[in-house]
């Protein structure tokens, strides 16, 4: 006796048992719930692997070119038969058949661990009809006649028109037939229609039909078609997947079977509608009018204004309504007969569906502004729409009734050379009745796009007024030091004084004034020396001078010719006889560089 | 301040204010577009005009005369258009004033703005009565002002400047510089555009396919939020929003 158990009502040593299953050969098993199926219908392929299942590849699936073949999902069960425990994965598929006739299945295959596994083969027969012999293209009732009845669900579609014009509505309908217990939501796919432009005519309709004395809940979807093209033009497979109770099991009648019922996941399965055609026909030649530009229907046109009499460039609202049934979207705008009297601006349009037992129709509102250039008796006429009716087959048109309306002189002047009219509801400043006069002179010409907050010149202006007041400000530091900072003060001083002293030498060597010369040159030196170190230039001696520059670490050179230069000008200046011009020159050289030395090296 | 100081910013003001040499040229095409103009060939006159902006220079008299032109030749957006950047150059002129007001009653669209308070409506027509090379100007100004204060009454100390006066001169200057960047927002930060073709439809986005909310026509203009391929999603005064062609608008 074969018994299954479902992973909740298993024990636990059975789950460890199942754990401890060994790492035996695989085998797989393929199975098809049905082998003959009918064009249409769907066959469930099962792949059952059994053996060590964890871990396993996807399994490869013979090539079946006659069929589109869809991934159902996989399920896993513990099975324990005559107490040996088993674990298996089963993958399904859903086939679909694309044509008739009978094809082996071939055998599918998996590669565990290098080692290739192969399943058994199978035969699978497509016939035209369902399962049993049917016509190739069975009418709707008759498919129901023959399908109903047997089978638990089912899908079907229809058109309300076979042979339509183009942009005529065909009404789709797809009904889904049930008889049983459905355990998912159904998925639904809908028909692939790319010659026709489509709109769902909500809502879904749910009743209960009869069918060969079963009773069936049947979901309607209702989708208005519009053909974009004439020819036969093809509308594609509805499909819809469902989770039904898995009948197989249910006649098992073991004791476990009441788990089954609350535990089974279910089998999934697929139906799919037929496939429909529709014979589009082009709109007859015979009758067509040049004012036909499209609409397929049957339609009203009416018009209104909002008001009948106004002023000159008052603005008037023409409001024309198209309604009927029909693909309202595709209708062009009516033209507008000619208005010499008004200058017409569009302002609006603005379309409306709607449905009313299952014909899709609504409106299409276009807004116009017309402004009244002359005043006078004005009359806007009829506009007209041209349109088929494909009940009928013939062109019609309908029209407008004539609007009359009355135009007052305004207040506002007749303008001169101006291409435009003034819109009602402005106030119109009355001393402007043209723009003003174009200006004679250029002005300042300026580089587009220049911004003077990015231009350099601009920043580097920005940037002075800062730098004066921080140079003010370090220049009121260095004089307040100069005041407060004595040493400081005679440092800064010492060159100009020198400087000053050697000018007076000079003017006292061309007045060849020998004394006061080397008094000069002498006062310079030790003057400079004092200041540069603030120190008392009284009983400064040339000793103290020789002492003061060793400590101040001056070159031997530089020492040298200081020392010496003092000393020529003491001599010369007790001498108190004026030397040799040329000697006075040399020392006044030496003078020179001294005092430039010391200033720069100390 | 020394004097050497003194004469370089004089040079500086000369520069930033000189016209350029290279503009010279382009007088002439101004004075030959002025005479189309008179002569009533308006379609010769913009081309003339245009030619400066090709050279890449532009003017308030400029722009004015050329929207004085496009109107005349029917090309209300275009109008609007040069009459709005002339403004933006002189914008106490009376004449682009006058005309700018006087087009604006020919063009479709009449947007109605939500109403504003008086404080909001003062600070708008300041900044509309100013353009932004001015108020520039005005913080530089209070900027030197404030240095001079500093220089002579706290470094210096030549006169004693009462630090109220100082004070205030900071505070003015603060708010020039606040006033800068407003205008600077307003008139280059934030990209305005005018409809240029007759009709234009307004979507719900960037694309053919979406719904057209409204027909805009020449002359409106609006706000551009951003861009996408081929269009800009624009804000309307009135907050209304959507997108449009670019073709069919100019940036101002």
């Amino acid at each position: 006796m074969k018994c299954k158990v479902a992973w909740l009502a298993a024990f636990p040593a059975l789950i460890l048992s199942a754990m401890a299953f060994g790492q035996g050969d695989l085998t797989i098993q393929m199975s098809l719930d049905r082998s003959t199926i009918g064009m249409g219908e769907s066959a469930l392929l099962s792949l059952s692997v059994s053996g060590n299942t964890q871990n396993l590849p996807e399994p490869n699936l013979p090539p079946l070119p006659q069929f589109e073949i869809f991934s159902s999902g996989n399920s896993t069960s513990i099975q324990v038969i005559n107490g040996v425990v088993s674990s298996s994965m089963t993958y399904n598929y859903m086939l679909f058949p694309k044509k008739e006739g009978t094809f082996p299945i071939r055998a599918a295959s998996m590669v565990v661990n290098g080692k290739r596994y192969e399943s058994n083969e199978l035969t699978i027969t497509v016939s035209a009809g369902g399962a049993g012999s049917r016509p190739a293209e069975p009418s709707e009732e008759q498919s129901i006649d023959e399908k109903g009845g047997e089978r638990d669900v089912f899908l079907t579609a229809e058109v309300d028109n076979k042979s339509a014009y183009v942009d005529e509505q065909v009404t789709l309908r797809i009904k889904f037939f049930r008889a049983i217990k459905i355990l998912s939501t159904p998925e639904y796919d809908a028909p692939q229609t790319p010659d026709f432009w489509t709109q769902d005519i909500p809502p879904q309709k749910q009743y209960y039909q009869v069918v060969n004395g079963r009773s069936y809940l049947v979901t309607e979807v209702r989708t208005a078609l519009f053909p974009t093209k004439p020819g036969i033009l093809k509308i594609g497979v509805a499909r819809v997947t469902v989770t039904v109770p898995d009948r197989s099991r249910q006649r098992t009648r073991d004791p476990f079977s009441l788990f089954d019922d609350v535990f089974s996941q279910g089998r999934q399965m697929s139906v799919q509608s037929q496939l429909l055609s529709v014979n589009v026909r082009t709109l007859p030649v015979e009758g067509k009018t040049s004012q036909f530009s499209g609409g397929v229907g049957s339609y009203q046109i009416s018009a209104e204004v909002d008001k009948t009499e106004v002023q000159v460039n008052e603005a008037i609202t023409l409001t024309v309504k198209i309604t009927g049934q029909g693909n309202v979207k595709s209708i062009p705008e009516p033209t507008l007969p000619a208005m010499d009297g008004f200058r017409v601006e569009k302002a609006s349009s603005d379309f409306k569906m709607t449905n009313q037992d299952e014909k899709l129709g609504g409106s299409k509102t276009y807004e116009y502004l017309l402004i009244p250039r002359i005043p006078g008796y004005q009359k806007v006429a009829s506009i007209v729409l041209n349109y088929f009716d494909p009940d009928k087959g013939i062109y019609k048109t309908t029209s407008t009734e004539p609007i009359e309306l009355m135009v007052n002189q305004g207040e506002a002047a007749a303008a001169a050379d101006i291409p435009y009219n003034m819109v009602a509801g402005q106030t119109i400043n009355l001393k402007e009745t043209d723009i003003r006069f174009i200006k004679a002179e250029n002005g300042h010409l300026s580089r587009r796009g220049h911004i003077l907050l990015t231009s350099p010149l601009f920043l580097i202006f920005l940037a002075l007024p800062l730098m004066a007041v921080l140079g003010g400000f370090i220049d009121i530091q260095r004089k307040h030091r100069l005041q407060s900072d004595v040493a400081y003060a005679r440092r800064r001083r010492a060159a100009s004084e020198a400087k000053r002293r050697l000018k007076m030498a000079e003017k006292h060597l061309k007045e060849n004034n020998g004394s006061a010369f080397y008094g000069e040159l002498s006062a310079a030196a030790f003057q400079f020396i004092a200041d540069k170190f603030n120190i008392s230039a009284q009983g400064l001696t040339s000793d103290g001078v020789r002492d003061l520059l060793i400590q101040k670490g001056a070159p031997t050179e530089l020492l040298g010719e200081t020392l010496d230069l003092i000393l020529q000008a003491d001599f010369g200046r007790f001498a108190g006889k004026a030397g040799a011009e040329n000697n006075m020159h040399a020392l006044f050289e030496q003078a020179h560089r001294v005092i430039i030395g010391l200033g720069e090296r100390l | 301040m020394t004097g050497l100081t003194v004469r370089v910013i004089f040079v500086l003001i000369l520069l930033m204010t000189a016209v350029p040499s290279a503009a010279g040229g382009l007088d002439y095409n101004f004075e030959q577009g002025n005479k189309h103009y008179t002569a009533g060939d308006y379609p010769k006159a913009i081309e003339e005009y245009q030619k400066i902006i090709a050279g890449g220079y532009q003017s308030a008299a400029l722009y004015y005369n050329l929207g004085n032109a496009y109107f005349r030749q029917g090309q209300l957006g275009q109008a609007i258009m040069n009459y709005t950047r002339a403004r933006r150059l002189a914008p106490r002129d009376d004449d682009i004033k006058a005309n700018l007001e006087f087009v604006r009653q020919f063009a479709i669209d009449k947007i109605e703005v939500t109403q504003e308070t008086i404080l909001l409506d003062y600070v708008n027509r300041f900044f509309d009565s100013f353009s932004l090379t001015e108020i520039t100007w005005l913080a530089a100004f209070l900027y030197i002002v404030t240095a001079v204060m500093v220089l002579i009454g706290y470094v210096y100390r030549w006169y004693r400047v009462p630090t109220p006066a100082l004070i205030l001169a900071l505070a003015l200057f603060s708010v020039a510089v606040i006033f800068t960047a407003a205008k600077l927002d307003r008139d280059v930060l934030t990209r305005k555009a005018v409809v240029l073709a007759q009709q234009a439809e307004v979507k719900s986005g960037p694309g053919e396919d979406f719904n057209s909310k409204f027909t805009a026509h020449a002359g409106l203009t609006f706000t551009i939020e951003r861009e996408e391929p081929g269009y800009y999603q624009v804000d309307f005064e009135n907050r209304l929003k959507g997108w449009i062609l670019k073709s069919v608008a100019a940036e101002i």
